[in-house]
């Protein structure tokens, strides 16, 4: 059986207030304690929090409630509900296409379910580094257990699909080490499906855990509110204002609400946070906000194995390499984190990029087709400063997210390293995914074929589905927008808890990072909230 | 060799936002075209209501779609039917998918996907940036498919991108109806689930 199906429909029955902003009529003015801007994993785990110690706290989601009922494994539909800008969001120059959740839940609803602590090395990095306190390993490690056990993150012992086996075998033959994912799942039916919306509510998003549990203790969602702006005077926040979304999600229907709170949180993700601040005119004199944005940049290469490999059933996640991650050390050249992608046909169908009997001839093969990607650690070593997030005339923020030297060194390194493992793996041909590969019969004609690729924005296809920054903490306000609390330097009654406030990227998937600094970071909130009731 | 923009304007009017994105297409909602009804034969989420006679384009215009009518058989390839009912019957279901995914990019995608309608719809731009001779209800699958293979293998990021802009969303569109997954050989979502999980039978929606 799927867990509690349609939890959201019995727990509006029983009284949860759930407003969907779609059927307003008239504007609206609401107060709470605490408003909490994001559903992700930052804002959800805020709201289960507060909520759970007594205050009245009302969540804003820009998109829509999407919940099990409507997950069909459905990639057009899912694509075009649960992610950001339709699936289309991608950097100003386009180099970089940007995976990144829309919906209650954020990128919990959508993602793939890995579920790392945040490497110790990164942790001791930004304490040296960026001025953060009170993030040592040690200090954070019951944060993470308390989060591990709240979503059930536990080592996927089921045995991997053959995309992940692939990785696996590849890393066996090649003498890589290589370890198995924790995933933030229960009673998972092993599906594949987790990038269109859990069918069974298996996975432990924000969605099916934190959400539901601020709503029974009283807290309101609004959905289909996007946040125009924080109005502030002197030192505190005083309102925000929203704008009510059709039901398409796109449409500005005209009603308007603005919520009163003694305290705001923004977890809006490191582009839409840096989007509201931004539009708030929030105080920076140091013009640090929306600056040093990571993503872990993805490419990736594809590979044509004598089997089939149906990558689009099992978990989509369970196997990955850090063999390469720190490779050059913390501030070296970039490493990279070995991992690999669900294929659907319409993710295979844009990843690829062709069009006529090339694109006929990787349909052929599809189910043959796996894939790897190489996750780039960005924002350790000097010429890797991240991108930037502005505002577009019509006020939406946008990334300008420029590719550094170091970088594309690490994108060569990683597609030599990706091809050679598919190859030792037995693929009959590899491809990198960049415009002008062809698809190498051998692991010689492959290498030679890699070194003469031309590194070039749009040639080579790249991805995110992690973004990270542009909100950095640490003491120092020169440096930084929140202190190492998610406390902004400035505002007294605003905090940001999302990955906005990570220093650099992580060096592995960042949800239960986001979980763990949220959960310790609110905790903290409460009591000082409690304490000024 | 592409020869180079008339002007920096040029290249900054044709800068697409969407690039590399997965370009994807909305709900394949009931809908109808040129009287045509249209409707996924394959997916559970679509309940068997009527088709609506005259289907609202949310973004797409007449013009825009004489455009990808002609692009879409050389993007699609050998996969589009000869057949001319069927023909059109694909490429209706698919510029509904188009239409749809446009609709859901939001305003600052379709700003730029405009631009590029506009550019080909133009018939200075279509001869001098686009160098497609016809107009495009009599261009050629060989012009077409020239067309595209000049902009994929441009030196100017700018022809790139709007390949890739054109190519992902047709191609989202087109192998994302559960009619044209056969082609990928995807069998779609597992048999059993649409047994076990009530949001898979035919009467949810």
């Amino acid at each position: 059986m799927a867990n509690n199906f349609n939890l959201y429909g019995e727990g509006i029955k029983n009284g949860w207030d759930v407003v969907d902003a779609a059927l307003l009529e008239d504007d609206r003015t609401l107060e709470a304690d605490v408003a909490i801007i994001g559903t992700g994993a930052g804002g959800g785990t805020t709201a289960e929090i507060l909520a759970g110690a007594g205050l009245k706290v009302i969540m804003v989601e820009e998109g829509r409630l999407y919940h099990d009922p409507d997950f069909t494994m459905n990639e057009q539909k899912a694509y075009s509900q649960l992610y950001q800008e339709g699936m289309t969001r991608a950097t100003a120059d386009a180099s970089i296409a940007i995976l990144q959740g829309r919906c209650v839940g954020g990128s919990t609803t959508v993602n793939w379910t890995s579920s790392f602590r945040t490497p110790e090395q990164t942790l001791n990095h930004w304490q040296s580094t960026h001025g953060v306190r009170n993030c040592e390993p040690e200090t954070l490690a019951p944060w993470f257990a308390n989060r591990e056990q709240a979503l059930n993150i536990q080592l996927w012992e089921t045995e991997p699909n053959r995309n992940n086996d692939i990785l696996r075998d590849g890393c066996e033959r090649m003498g890589w080490e290589w370890q198995t994912i924790p995933r933030n799942v229960r009673d998972c039916w092993n599906l594949g499906y987790c990038g269109m919306g859990c069918p069974t509510n298996a996975k432990q998003g924000t969605l099916i855990t934190s959400v539901p549990s601020a709503l029974g203790d009283g807290a309101t969602l609004i959905h289909s509110l996007r946040v125009d702006r924080l109005n502030h005077q002197s030192d505190r926040v005083r309102d925000l204002q929203g704008t009510a979304l059709g039901a398409d999600g796109v449409t500005v229907t005209g009603p308007r609400m603005r919520i009163r709170a003694r305290h705001f949180v923004v977890a809006g993700s490191a582009i839409g946070s840096p989007g509201v601040l931004l539009r708030s005119n929030v105080p920076d004199p140091h013009d640090r906000i929306g600056r040093r944005t990571f993503l872990h940049p993805v490419n990736a290469t594809v590979a044509r194995m004598p089997e089939t490999v149906a990558p689009y059933y099992g978990a989509p996640q369970s196997i990955y390499s850090d063999e390469f991650l720190w490779r050059d050390g913390v501030t070296g050249s970039p490493g990279y984190k070995l991992e690999v992608p669900p294929l659907h046909p319409v993710m295979a169908s844009a990843v690829l990029p062709d069009h006529g009997e090339a694109m006929i001839e990787q349909a052929r093969h599809f189910p043959q087709t796996q894939s790897i990607i190489g996750l780039v650690r960005d924002g350790f070593n000097s010429d890797s400063e991240g991108g930037t997030v502005t505002l577009r005339d019509d006020n939406s923020p946008q990334l300008h997210y420029p590719i550094s030297d170091s970088l594309w060194s690490a994108f060569r390194h990683a597609w030599l390293r990706m091809a050679e493992l598919q190859f030792a793996a037995g693929a009959e041909a590899v491809r990198a995914v960049h415009m002008d590969a062809p698809y190498w019969r051998s692991w010689q004609e492959a290498e030679k074929g890699i070194r003469d690729l031309p590194l070039e924005e749009l040639r080579a296809r790249l991805f995110t589905a992690h973004q990270m920054g542009g909100c950095a903490m640490g003491e120092d306000p020169t440096r930084s927008v929140v202190n190492s609390w998610g406390e902004h330097h400035h505002l007294n009654n605003l905090s940001v808890h999302d990955a906005s406030i990570f220093p650099t990227s992580l060096g592995a998937n960042p949800q239960l990072t986001v979980y763990a600094l949220a959960a310790r970071n609110s905790h903290r909130l409460a009591g000082r909230l409690q304490s000024n009731a | 060799m592409e020869s180079p923009l008339p002007d920096p304007d040029r290249r900054r009017f044709l800068r697409l936002g969407f690039q590399g994105g997965v370009a994807v297409g909305g709900a394949l909602v009931v809908a109808g075209l040129s009287g045509c009804s249209v409707r996924p034969a394959h997916d559970p989420m679509v309940p068997a209501t009527e088709g609506a006679p005259e289907r609202q384009w949310h973004f797409m215009t007449e013009a825009d779609r004489v455009v990808m009518a002609a692009l879409l058989p050389a993007i699609v390839g050998s996969g589009m039917p000869r057949e001319t009912q069927a023909r059109n019957a694909a490429l209706s279901d698919t510029l509904v998918a188009m239409d749809e995914a446009f609709h859901a990019m939001g305003p600052p995608n379709q700003r730029q996907f405009r631009q590029l309608f506009d550019l080909l719809e133009s018939s200075i731009t279509r001869l001098t940036l686009a160098r497609v001779s016809s107009y495009w209800p009599n261009v050629s699958n060989d012009q077409a498919e020239a067309f595209l293979q000049r902009w994929r293998s441009s030196m100017f990021n700018t022809f790139n991108q709007a390949y890739l802009g054109l190519v992902q969303v047709s191609n989202a569109a087109w192998y994302g109806q559960p009619s044209n997954w056969g082609r990928m050989g995807y069998p779609g979502p597992p048999a059993y689930t649409y047994d076990a999980l009530p949001q898979m039978q035919p009467s949810s929606a």
